[in-house]
């Protein structure tokens, strides 16, 4: 039998709306379930570090969301449970139902037909817009409500796993920005270093932790120092110091002590007996600072200025002695040249594996091995301070000018003695302003006890620095001597001149 | 009223039927909802069993359907040394053969009034009766008039001397209704006809045939399957092994309904979905009828005793475990 039009018109209604709702209850349903297990995987990130959590809740939401859809889909309400939904929302005491199942029937009874032609007239005069919301239970939304609720609370507040993947972030930046550093110094050393310091680079591209990249640049580091030569750095001073002479006092044309020895094996013949005289006394002088140091260069030196200044003077064997000088001068620059490059680079390995120490929280921990080299003459000592536990150790000699390159954690700071006036009263006993970090916009004239009133100081910049903290003079004193003790090894200058930077600090010093 | 416009206009048997109404409350106060079920026992041809303290009005609600439906009406008072052949009837010699003298069974409604103080062999002498709508007597099985219909009453409080039915008996009985005390304002009224000069006769206002096509109109009208179905599990939860029982079911509950009662309930929501002038059985008709129709079709276990838990209790814990129907297909 037929069914009736509006019967049919309002049960196909009551689906599509229906149906509709369902996918709300769907939805809410799947995303509740996902909500609370987004909640189970962010609580237990909570106490435990749960690298993947986020990445799971995403993928547990889009599935869920993924399967609410698919579930609505392939459960579209029948006709016949449409039309029992508008007998319950119109209050059709299941005249609709019925009248569908009855319809079905091929030979239907009188009481039959009579049902599902009044159950069409009923349909007929009822108002589908009365069909209303089939909303999701109170106590579904309920439930999905309060699993939404705590994930969220749980995601918004900070957790182990957020901090252990903030950590990682952070020595990941830090392993990357020292592989940085290093591929820049590599390109200004000399080939063979800067490949190994290529490899170092890729060792801690590739690192996966913090201590595999810690490791690879103790393990850098070392081999670096391994192959240094203790004698270095008073090697350095005393080539410093034979450059710096014959520069103030030359025996020959020539920027460098090889060049004026060769200038004089080749002007010998015309000179005069009191300059060769004098050039053999420069010679001699300068032999012995090589004494112990570099035996070889002391013996040239020292054969150049017996022919020179000998009593059985021969040009041929004096202009010879000083080429051979001349040689062994410079392919002992040379060496020390490459010498100081390794210790460059060794000294930007333990300042890179120092920084990585410190990003990972354990600076103070660390347990550094410091080693200072000092060399100059007169007495001296150095010590190396690390940022973490270091300890240098530093051995000076020469003219007072101690001095350390420090290797192991942090940069030393050497503290050496030497010639200074310690009777000199100090001028600054108090503290200094820290400068504020960038916006040095404006000048703060600050009394200083020992100072004269209004001496410029510092610069800050910024509203508010007046109560800035101060910093313990002596502290930043240190700091600074530390710094210009560090950058005379670096940059090797005659030992007088060291002098002069050890003397101001000395003066400097409370 | 003839069986073809019976199936042509429900609307008239439920103005006859509510014309049935009327006239049973010029004598019955208040009880609606008694009256209805009472109705509906007779639109189905089901017997009733009416449980409640004396005084209450049970037997004369019962007298009352008989002078209003018109039909043959027999009243048996159910004592302990009463007889089955005081109510069935026996052969009896005369003139040199014996002839069959009916017992008061032999009409269309009986009212069995106390039916348990009767001992369980007469009780049981309705067995047939009841079931089956016949008697056998001396090897002869004789068809009882139609309709036919066993109205019982019963008294709750008095135990001593009285035989409480077997459940087979029970389950003949389409439902059992408790009748309620009155509210004020119905027993004032009731002190009102009653205390005063004053004498209210009903009209007799259904013949038999109007009932014999009213029952046919009943069993016509159409029941959705869902709503077997729902019949079907909500009966079936009544079992404590079913899957569908609820916990208090399974603890309580020593035997559930029979068929029996999801006929009744059937059956009988269709005559209430007559008496609304509706053309088909809907699932409010099954509520409204789950308590009398499975109320004595339910064995409670010692524990439920002991718990004082009762069968309607039980009945509400089903409904509102399975409060809907669920479509088909």
């Amino acid at each position: 039998m037929p069914v009736p039009e509006p019967l049919l018109g309002l049960v196909l209604s009551a689906r599509r709306r229906l149906w509709g709702w369902r996918l709300v209850s769907d939805l809410t349903v799947w995303l509740g379930a996902a909500a609370a297990g987004a909640a189970a995987v962010w609580g237990i990130s909570r106490v435990a570090v749960v690298p993947w959590a986020d990445r799971a809740v995403i993928v547990g939401t889009a599935t869920a969301l993924a399967c609410g859809l698919g579930w609505w889909a392939a459960h579209r309400p029948s006709l016949s449970h449409a039309a029992l939904w508008a007998d319950h929302r119109l209050g059709g005491d299941d005249r609709l139902a019925t009248a569908w199942e009855l319809s079905a029937l091929s030979d239907p009874g009188p009481a039959a037909r009579r049902q599902i032609a009044e159950a069409g007239r009923w349909a007929g005069d009822a108002d589908p817009g009365r069909l209303g919301a089939e909303y999701p239970s109170l106590r579904l939304a309920a439930l999905a409500g309060m699993a939404v609720a705590s994930a969220l609370a749980l995601a918004l507040s900070p957790s182990l796993t957020d901090q252990a993947l903030a950590d990682q972030q952070a020595v990941r930046l830090a392993v990357e920005r020292e592989a940085e550093t290093l591929e820049s110094l590599a390109s200004e050393v000399p080939e063979e270093l800067s490949e190994r310091l290529g490899e170092l680079v890729d060792a801690l591209s590739g690192a996966e932790s913090l201590e595999e990249a810690i490791s690879a640049l103790s393990s850098a580091r070392l081999e670096l120092e391994k192959g240094l030569d203790p004698n270095l750095p008073a090697e350095n001073t005393a080539l410093s110091g034979l450059a710096g002479r014959l520069s103030q006092s030359p025996i020959g044309r020539g920027d460098d002590p090889a060049s004026q020895l060769s200038d004089l094996a080749s002007s010998l013949a015309g000179l005069p007996p009191s300059v060769r005289q004098a050039a053999a006394a420069e010679l001699a002088e300068r032999a012995s600072d090589f004494a112990g140091i570099n035996e070889e260069l002391a013996s040239a030196l020292a054969d150049a200025a017996s022919a020179l200044g000998g009593d059985g003077f021969d040009l041929g064997q004096a202009a010879e002695a000083l080429r051979q000088a001349a040689s062994t001068v410079s392919a002992a620059q040379e060496r020390a040249a490459a010498a100081n490059a390794a210790s460059e680079a060794a000294a930007a390995l333990a300042e890179s594996e120092a920084r990585l120490r410190n990003a990972r929280g354990q600076g103070g921990a660390g347990q550094g091995e410091g080693e200072g080299r000092g060399g100059g003459s007169g007495g001296g000592s150095g010590q190396g301070q690390g940022a973490g536990q270091g300890q240098g150790s530093g051995s000076g000699g020469g003219a007072g000018g101690g001095s350390s390159a420090s290797s192991g954690v942090g940069a030393g700071s050497v503290a050496g003695t030497g010639d200074s006036d310690p009777a000199e009263t100090p001028r600054y006993s108090s503290s200094v302003f820290e400068p504020p970090p960038g916006g040095l916009s404006e000048e703060v004239r600050v009394a200083i006890e020992g100072a004269d009133p209004g001496e410029v100081i510092g610069l800050a910049g910024g509203p508010s620095t007046v109560n800035r903290p101060l910093v313990p003079y002596t502290e930043r004193l240190a700091e600074y001597r530390a710094a210009a003790l560090a950058s005379l090894d670096r940059n090797p200058l005659p030992s007088h001149l060291t002098e002069v930077v050890k003397a101001y600090f000395t003066e400097l010093e409370p | 009223m003839n069986s073809s416009s019976n199936a042509a206009d429900p609307a008239v048997v439920s103005a006859r039927l509510a014309e049935s109404r009327t006239e049973i409350a010029k004598v019955i106060v208040g009880q609606a909802d008694l009256v209805e079920k009472v109705l509906v026992a007779v639109l189905c041809e089901g017997h009733l069993l009416l449980e409640g303290v004396p005084g209450l009005g049970k037997t004369r609600l019962l007298t009352t359907l008989g002078q209003v439906l018109r039909i043959g009406f027999g009243r048996i008072s159910f004592t302990p040394d009463l007889m089955p052949a005081d109510i069935l009837g026996t052969n009896i010699l005369q003139s040199g053969e014996f002839r069959f003298h009916p017992g008061p069974v032999f009409t269309n409604l009986v009212l069995a009034d106390e039916i348990n103080r009767a001992t369980p062999k007469t009780q049981s002498a309705l067995l047939e009766a009841m079931a089956e709508r016949r008697v056998t007597i001396a090897r002869e099985t004789r068809s009882l008039p139609r309709p036919f219909m066993v109205m019982a009453t019963q008294n709750p409080l008095e135990m001593e001397g009285t035989y409480p039915l077997p459940e087979a008996q029970l389950d003949r009985f389409m439902f059992k209704v408790l009748v309620p005390f009155p509210p004020a304002g119905d027993l004032v009224e009731i002190l009102r006809r009653t205390t005063g000069d004053f004498e209210s006769r009903p009209d007799g206002v259904l013949e038999g045939s109007h009932l014999t096509g009213m029952a046919r109109m009943v069993r016509e009208l159409p029941a959705g399957v869902h709503l077997l179905r729902y019949v079907s599990t909500l009966v079936g939860a009544t079992h404590p092994d079913s899957p569908d029982a609820t916990e208090n079911i399974r603890r309580y509950v020593r035997s559930g309904a029979s068929p029996r009662g999801a006929q009744a309930l059937v059956l009988g929501g269709k005559a209430l979905a007559l008496m609304d002038g509706r053309p088909n059985l809907a699932a409010a008709d099954i509520h409204r009828l789950a308590h009398p129709a499975l109320r004595h079709r339910l064995v409670l276990g010692y524990e439920a005793v002991v718990d004082g838990v009762t069968s309607d209790q039980l009945i509400d814990e089903l409904l509102a475990a399975h409060p809907e129907a669920v479509a088909t297909g």
